[in-house]
Parts: C-alpha cells; structure tokens; sequence
C-alpha cells in the first residue's frame, strides 16, 4: 500500500524536479559589447549602418565616431548606448531618419513597406531623453560646479544614479525601461519602426532583452539582445 | 511422562481458572458530532483513580479497544485522549461490558501539550510561560495554503509579507532577526536577513504550532530574543495512518498568453505562469517499539504583479527633518512600475524513525529535503533556486525516576544557486552551514521541582560571494552555551521558574541572560503569569562580513566592530479559562541596547548601507487572545495587539503597525457521518506611519541633505472564507475564497516600503480535497 503511493509521488518528485530547456535559439541579433555609463563614458554610442550591418565603435566609446562627429555623417541608421537609441534624425543626425511606434508585440506581422499605417507618427531625435552619467562624468560636473562630493554622491537612492539629457529617440526611449534597485530592464516587446538615413528604407526593431542569450549568471549585461529585419 | 500430563493439566487448569476470572469490556470511541469511530485514541484503564498501573489499548478502525478485566466488583477509571480532542476520563462499573465514549474536537486548544516555554513537556494551562497553541488541523481545516498565510491570520501582530524577493516577517514591532524558528525544537539556516524559506514549512505535516512571545534566549539563545515559533511535526499513534490531498487555486494573474518555444524569455514565460497546485501525503506507521512518519508535499504557485497607477509621492517633513525650510512634497516624475511577486515551485520530503523499546529510552533519527525554485518577475537570464538537507538524531533516556539523559545532533545544510533560464548550468552563490550537538538533564528529583541542565555547541558556516569581491568566502561563528532552569511547582496555585544560560565565544566572549517567570493560579479559572527575561542577539556572520558593492551604485558593509546587542523583556498577563470561554491579555515592554540596524551613510563618494550598533529602543505593547465557544455549533475567536516602539530623535525608524487584529467565526454542523465547517476569518492591519532614510535637494539652501521622507500605509483588512465538508471522517472537501471582498492596495511605498505592502492580488478561490487513505482501503475491504 506505501509502496504504491510512494511510486507516482517519486514519478512526480523527478518530473516536477526537472529544470526543462526546451527554448529555440535565439534568432535574432546581439549588439557586439556593452555601452553606456559602465564603460566610463556617458554618451558611449554604438552606431549601426542597417543597410550594409557595418557597425561603428565596435570595440571602444568615440573609435570610429566620436560624440558630436555623427551628426555629418550619413553613413549610420541606429545607435545604441545603454538602452537608449538614437536614429540619424533631428538633433542626432543630419540624416531623413526617424522612428515611430507599431504597438505591443506582433514583430513577425511587420513584413512590408505597405502594410505600415498611413497616419503613423514618425518622431525625429530630440534633446529629451535621459541617460546615466558615468561616475567618471559625474566627477567632472561636480568640479566644474565646485560641488561637495560627500554631499552629492553618484547613487541617489532617491532618484537612482545620476543621469543628464542627450540626443537620442525619444519614441525608441521607450523600447526598455529600467528600474532599481535591484535594477530591472523592462523591454517593453513593442515593435518600431526605424527609417535609414537616406530615408528610403525602413527596419522593424524589437528590443527582447537586456542580455545575451548566453550571458554568464551573475553577469550585469548590457549586450541587449534585439530583432531587426528589414521592410520591403 | 506422567508427571509432564499432570504439569500439563495443571497449568490448563490455572489458566482456566484464570479466564474464567476475567471479563471482557469492549470500548468504542466516537467522535461527539458526527458519531463516527474515531482510530488510534489511547485508552488507559485502572482501578487507581490517577490511573497508576494503567492498562493501555489504542483504539482499531472501528474505534474499538479490548480490556480484559478482573472479575469481581472492582470499578475501574479510565482516561481517552486523541490529538486534536478534548481528554475525557470516567468510570466503569464491574457490571458494564461495552463502553461508548464520545470526543469532542479540541476547538479551543487549551488541552495541548505544550514543550517550547520550557523544554520540557507539559500542559499549556500549567506553563508558567504565555504559550499560544494553533492546531495543524484546524490551520488545515481553515483553508490555509501554507504556514506564512496561517501564522499572519492567527497570530496578533504578526505579518509575512511576501515582497519581489522572498518574505519579510515582523512581529510585536521586531524582525525576522529577532524571531526564531525550530522544527520540533532544531534551529534551522539558510536565512535572508533573518527571513528563512518559509516555504519549507510543510502545514501538513504540522501537529501544532507554538508560539512563545518575548525573549526566550535563556533556552534558546541568540535570535530567540523576540520571539520563538516552534513547529512541532506530527507523530501517528495509529499502526497505519495515510492522509493525502490535493489543492487547486485560480490564478493570481495570467502574465503571457501562450509561450513559444521561440520566445526568447520562453522559460521565464512559462516559470510566471505555473498553476497554483499542491498535493501531500502523510504516511505514519507504528509497529510495536518502531514508528515511522513520512511527509511529502509538493507546491506550485504563479508570480504577479502588483500595481500602483499615481507617480511615488515622498513628504520630508520638518518634524522628522528640523533642518528643512518647511515640508517638502516630492511627486516622481516616472511612473511607478509594477511590483512583481514572485512565483515558487517546492518539494519537501521528511522522514522521521523512532525506537521506543520501552518507556524509558527513546531513540529518533529524522531527515527532510527541500528543494524549491522561486521564479521572480526579473527578466534577469536566471532565477533562484535553493535546496536543503537537514537531519538529526535524538536519545532520550530515564535512568531512574530522577534524571533523564536527552542527547542530540542536529544539522542543517543549505544552498542557494542561480539557473540560467537559458542554458543548462546553475552557479552556487550562498552555502550556509549549521551543526549543532546538545545534551540536556531533566531532573524531578526534589519534590515539585523540574529541573534542566544543558550544554549545547553551535558552528555556524556562511559561505558566500558577497564578503569578499564577489569570490565565494566562508565566514564561522562558533558558540558553546550552558543553560540550566528551575520549576519549582510552590504549591497547586504557584509556579516559578528561574534560568540562566551562559554564552561563551571567541567573538564575543562570556555572557549570560537571566529569567525569572512566576504564574499564579487562585483558583481552576484564572492564572496571573508574570516574566522577566533578558534576550541576546550575537551579530549574524552577514552583519559581521557582508561586504557587496550593487553594482557600483551603493553598498551593503558588515563591520566586525559589531556587538551582541540585548533586550530586556518584561511581561505581566491575566488569563481566564473555562471549558466555553478563554481569554488572554498580556502587558509587555522590551527594552533593547545596543541594537544592530543598517544605516545609509554617504563616504567614499557613495552610499553605504552599514550595519551599525545603534543606540536603545523601547517596545511596549499589549495583546489579547479571545475564544468563546458560544455553542457547541458556534466558536468566535480573536486577537489584538496593540505596540508603540519609540522614536529615535523625532524619527520613527519601525515600520510597524500599533495595532493589528484577527478574528474568526467557525460555524460547525454535524450529522451522523457528515460535518460542515464555515470558517469566516479576517485580519486587520491599522494604518502605518514610518519615517523612511532618503536624501532630498533644498532649493533655498541650494544643496541635498539626508532626510527621512514619511511614509502612510492605510489600514487593510483581508477576509477569507472556507466551506469545509467532512463525509465519515474520511474525505474531507474545502471550497475556500481568499481576500473575499477584494482588497488590492493602491500604493505600493517608496524605497523599503514595499515590504510593508500585503502581496495580494485580490480574491482567489480555490478547491481542496483530503482523504485518509487507509481507512478508505479498509473500510471497502471490509464492506468486501
């Protein structure tokens, strides 16, 4: 009688115990390093020329092109620098870039040129968008400002680490959120839409994930894992 | 060969004689409502009135013992008891040879027997120490998915919350470092700032809960100086008992519609969206000198999300902040997002053997393991998982009337990982350690006295990545403490107990705790329990090592600058006792030095969240216990607690609510073979007023200063409802709601705040069935 009731309770213990790795792998892109503040460099932008898939600053912040110098260059579409994105538009670009929002999720409906809504709101980079400042920068703005360092630490625990406006997206800003401590970089699964800076090809892009998919555990990532394609 | 016929027939002769001196009474016990046999009471028969000489039988599946009794005119005394029923005791008379006798269920807990107030066992209405008793099956029976659920509707002033990442228990305004969980008595490890996996509590398996409030270190040393919640596992008296059962909940939320193998979150997907299932068997077996108790219980719960729609509002004011201009009001300029809850996935195995060849020696070995994986709304690659194994022997043997020898090891091991959600490996990241061997004389070798005499060794491991550059470290705490307690039974009205224990290691150094409890007694209805007891709490090895940067954003500093810090707790309560009625209040005041607190402090250009030896604080408090049987149908409980915790400078650094309520209301019909149980219960939280460490800019003096921003949590009230069904004492059917009228908070806090939120996602029903299997299988057997 124990016996037979201690077998499906041991057949359950073994399947419940399991851990199941049954996830496809993963298809899409991943940005080839970490940028933003923990580089040391605050604006520490990865720029990406959709048409072609060259990528500029691959390796370190301001190799290729240094902050400010990519507002004459048209040879970029997207940049990256934490979780903030920029297109080659308004204050960022000199480029026909722009971007708009196609809503939550539904990335594989997105096929064609065509199927993109008339009314849509394409939204030009501005000077509204929040990035944090690396502690290096942050540094240098209290001595600029004769600031007292014990009274105006890095961390705030009220609003975060410090943090300035840059150029960037401002509807790509909302792609990923994050929130801390403990930190959480939210994507928000929605679909965009990102106009090249010649302003003839469009790219649907859906940021997944704040790390790679083979990102070691403990790792604090930051090499955002996104699907990008193009709309023909 | 002639003389073996005749020693042969002699002895048939003898023991004919002897038979046809006896007599046969047959006793059947039953249940009082629902008449149905009751499996596994004791029976003790004598002719002496205190049962001296006992014959003993244990009630069969039809709930009948036989006694095979002297003929003649001799009345015999008999006594029945049964967990979870009230004891009766009665007589019969040299004429009677079948005895009915009806139980009734212990709904007022006031028949228990009580080990944790004094290590000792013995009545709770004796115990000269407050000792509040909760049943495991009434906890069952009121619809309880697990202990953290059970314990906050039950205990005045007691609250688990559930936050983003674990649990956060509080009780008469102290933490979990102050409140010490045992398994049948054996601390356990594996804690997150004094919070352990509460989840490894298994509530079936569970004979009854003991809570014992105030410093009891002089038993139980360092963390036992707020209170002590002692588990005490089931024991089955019955040659063969099996229960088991299995619970469905609804849903807390659903989080995604139908994953895909593609996703890229796919297992994380799925993890926060587990069904919200439990099943557990209970297996006891007892053969001759030999029992044995199994428990298994497997559990799996989905993850939510709590909402709060207004932007985060912080109120510095100047009473909290005599530095400010005036009060400042900040509203956030992000919206808030949502909390997440996290979802688990367990499964515990306990096994406990005992040998008990006769009366005076007892032998235990016991061993339980425990996995779980706790699936949080962080879609950080990983979640949590933690495991554990804890077993232990036990010796216990009487050498004469005067001493008895207890001897036990005891050991905890747990570990902590992190498993990828993507690919197959885990990482450990915490390993924590505890042995423990212990020997304890009880002596009732002068009259009235029960004495105790113990030595007890603790090492304490804590290996983790968070002491020294995120490397896996191990840091030891090693104790060796001597206890020794008096009772001394004065007379029938007066009790006293006296004890000391004394706490020797190499951190620390000596030091001893003293207590001193009296209970009087004018009379069956009334005792007045009076307690003083001084409480320690040695530094944990967190406290002590912890060295972990977040990140670069802020750090978490243990200083090995630390001391023990202390409480004085004084206690003086009245109670009122009848076979109907029962009420409990006591009066208390605790009395800390030198307690340890974390504190943010600004230097090496970042914030640092240091564990400090800060100066005194002051508890006092009062609590009521209420339960009134009004009919045998009708029994109303209920609880208050009422706590002020001083202010440090104007600032009310203690999240704690002044008051706190629960109350019940079971309804209970019984017909021959059914039983319907209506258990309506609530538990009120009052409004929480903290003062919260944070840092706001000052436009007028054009700088930022540290300042405590005010947080008010409003009152809440949380009401469940549970149809409970009983057909023959054998299948038992509960239709429950949780959270019945709804109640979601609309603010989740600021900061530290949201450990002060109730995790709840509104009303859930659920469905639970049990049934005792072995009585089932023979009952059809039978009916065969």
């Amino acid at each position: 009688m124990k016996c037979s009731l201690y077998i499906p309770l041991v057949v359950i213990m073994i399947l419940t115990s399991c851990v199941k790795y049954d996830a496809e792998p993963f298809a899409g892109k991943v940005l080839p390093r970490v940028t933003g503040y923990t580089t040391g460099v605050t604006n520490d932008w990865l720029y990406i020329n959709l048409c072609t898939g060259e990528i500029f600053n691959r390796n370190k912040a301001n190799e290729d092109i240094t902050e400010g110098e990519q507002r004459g260059r048209l040879d970029w579409d997207i940049a990256f620098c934490g979780y903030r994105m920029r297109t080659n538009s308004g204050t960022s670009g000199n480029g026909q870039g722009a971007a708009a929002d196609l809503g939550y999720g539904e990335y594989d409906k997105w096929v064609s040129i065509s199927q993109l809504p008339t009314d849509l709101q394409w939204v030009v980079d501005d000077h509204s968008v929040y990035i944090t400042m690396s502690r290096n920068d942050w540094n240098k703005y209290l001595i600029a400002r004769h600031l007292d360092f014990e009274q105006n630490p890095w961390f705030d625990p009220n609003k975060g680490p410090a943090t300035t406006q840059t150029d960037a997206n401002p509807v790509l800003a909302g792609a990923m959120t994050f929130t801390g401590p403990p930190p959480v970089y939210a994507p928000s699964f929605h679909t965009y839409v990102v106009r090249t800076a010649d302003g003839k090809r469009y790219f649907k892009i859906q940021l997944i994930s704040w790390y790679k998919a083979d990102v070691e555990i403990g790792d604090s990532g930051g090499q955002i894992s996104y699907y990008c394609d193009e709309l023909r | 060969m002639q003389k073996k016929y005749i020693i042969l027939f002699l002895s048939f002769l003898f023991f004919s004689i002897h038979l046809s001196a006896q007599r046969k009474v047959k006793i059947t016990v039953l249940e009082k409502g629902t008449q149905q046999p009751l499996m596994g009471a004791y029976i003790s028969l004598s002719t002496h009135k205190e049962l001296t000489d006992a014959q003993v039988a244990v009630t069969d599946v039809e709930g009948k013992a036989v006694f095979r009794l002297e003929k003649g005119n001799t009345q015999y005394y008999y006594k029945v008891s049964l967990v979870g029923f009230v004891q009766t005791a009665g007589t019969i008379s040299p004429s009677e040879k079948e005895l009915y006798v009806l139980l009734n269920e212990d709904v007022m807990q006031l028949n228990s027997v009580v080990v944790t107030g004094s290590k000792t066992e013995r009545p709770v209405k004796i115990s000269p120490i407050t000792t509040q008793v909760l049943g495991g099956k009434a906890l069952v029976d009121a619809g309880y998915c697990d202990l953290q659920h059970a314990l906050q509707q039950e205990t005045p002033g007691l609250n688990i919350q559930k936050v983003g990442f674990g649990n956060e228990i509080s009780m008469q305004g102290l933490d979990a470092r102050h409140v010490l969980f045992l398994q049948d008595g054996e601390r356990m490890t594996g804690d997150m700032a004094g919070n352990l996996d509460y989840e490894r509590f298994n509530l079936h398996a569970i004979d009854r809960v003991e809570i014992v409030k105030g410093a009891s270190s002089t038993l139980y040393g360092s963390r036992a100086s707020g209170a002590v919640i002692n588990l005490i596992s089931k024991k089955t008296i019955k040659p063969l008992d099996i229960q088991a059962g299995v619970r469905w909940a609804q849903m807390n939320e659903r989080n995604y519609k139908h994953p895909q193998p593609k996703d890229f979150l796919y297992m994380f997907e799925k993890n926060s969206d587990r069904p919200n299932l439990q099943a557990w068997v209970s297996a006891g077996m007892k053969q001759g000198a030999f029992t044995s108790q199994t428990d298994v219980w497997y559990s799996e719960s989905d993850a939510f999300y709590m909402y709060q729609s207004e932007n985060d509002k912080k109120m510095y004011t100047k009473e909290a902040n005599p530095f400010l201009p005036h009060d400042i009001q900040l509203t956030s300029v992000a919206s808030r997002p949502p909390m997440g809850i996290e979802g688990t996935e367990h499964i515990s195995v306990a096994q406990k053997c005992y040998y008990e060849p006769n009366e005076n020696l007892s032998l235990q070995a016991y061993g339980s393991m425990f996995f779980m994986n706790s699936y949080d709304m962080i879609q950080d690659m990983a979640f949590s998982q933690s495991r554990d194994f804890m077993a232990g022997l036990k010796a216990h043997y009487k050498i004469k009337d005067w001493l008895t020898v207890n001897l036990s090891l005891h050991g905890d091991f747990y570990d902590r990982f992190k498993r990828h959600e993507r690919i197959d490996h885990r990482k450990k990241v915490y390993k924590s350690r505890i042995l423990e061997p212990r020997l304890t004389l009880t002596s009732h070798y002068f009259k009235g006295h029960s004495m105790i005499l113990g030595v007890e060794h603790t090492t304490d491991d804590l290996t983790s990545d968070r002491f020294v550059n995120r490397k896996m470290t191990t840091r030891s705490l090693h104790e060796t403490e001597y206890f020794a307690q008096d009772e001394w039974t004065v007379n029938e009205r007066l009790i006293l107990s006296a004890g000391v224990r004394t706490n020797f290691s190499k951190a620390f150094g000596f030091m001893w705790m003293p207590k001193l409890a009296v209970k009087y007694s004018p009379d069956n209805k009334w005792a007045i329990r009076a307690n003083y007891s001084m409480g320690y709490r040695a530094p944990s090895i967190k406290e002590l090592f912890f060295n972990w940067d977040h990140l670069g954003m802020f750090q978490i500093r243990g200083s090995e600058e630390l001391r023990p810090e202390k409480n004085d707790y004084f206690s003086i309560g009245t109670e009122y006792s009848t076979d109907r009625f029962f009420i409990n209040v006591n009066a208390y005041g605790n009395f800390f030095r030198k307690k340890i607190e974390g504190v943010w402090r600004i230097y090496d250009m970042q914030y640092n969240f240091e564990y400090m030896n800060l100066k005194s604080q002051r508890m006092l408090g009062v609590e009521a216990i209420l339960k009134w049987r009004i009919t045998d149908n009708l029994t109303l409980n209920g609880t208050y607690s009422y706590v002020n915790v001083s202010k440090q400078k104007g600032i009310q650094v203690n999240t704690t609510s002044p008051h706190a309520a629960t109350g019940s209301i079971d309804y209970t019909l019984n017909r021959p073979k059914y039983r319907l149980k209506t258990i309506f219960s609530a538990s009120l939280m009052g409004e929480k007023n903290f003062d919260v460490q944070d840092r706001v800019w000052v436009e007028e003096h054009q700088r930022s200063y540290d300042a405590y921003f005010r947080c008010t949590l409003p009152t809440y009230v949380l009401c469940n409802l549970a149809v409970v069904q009983t057909f023959y004492n054998k299948v038992k059917l509960t239709v429950g709601m949780n959270n019945l009228f709804n109640y979601v908070p609309h603010t989740l806090g600021s900061g530290i705040t949201l450990f002060n939120v109730p995790a709840t996602c509104g009303a859930r029903g659920y469905v639970q069935l049990e049934f005792l299997i072995d009585d089932i299988v023979k009952s059809l057997k039978r009916k065969k």
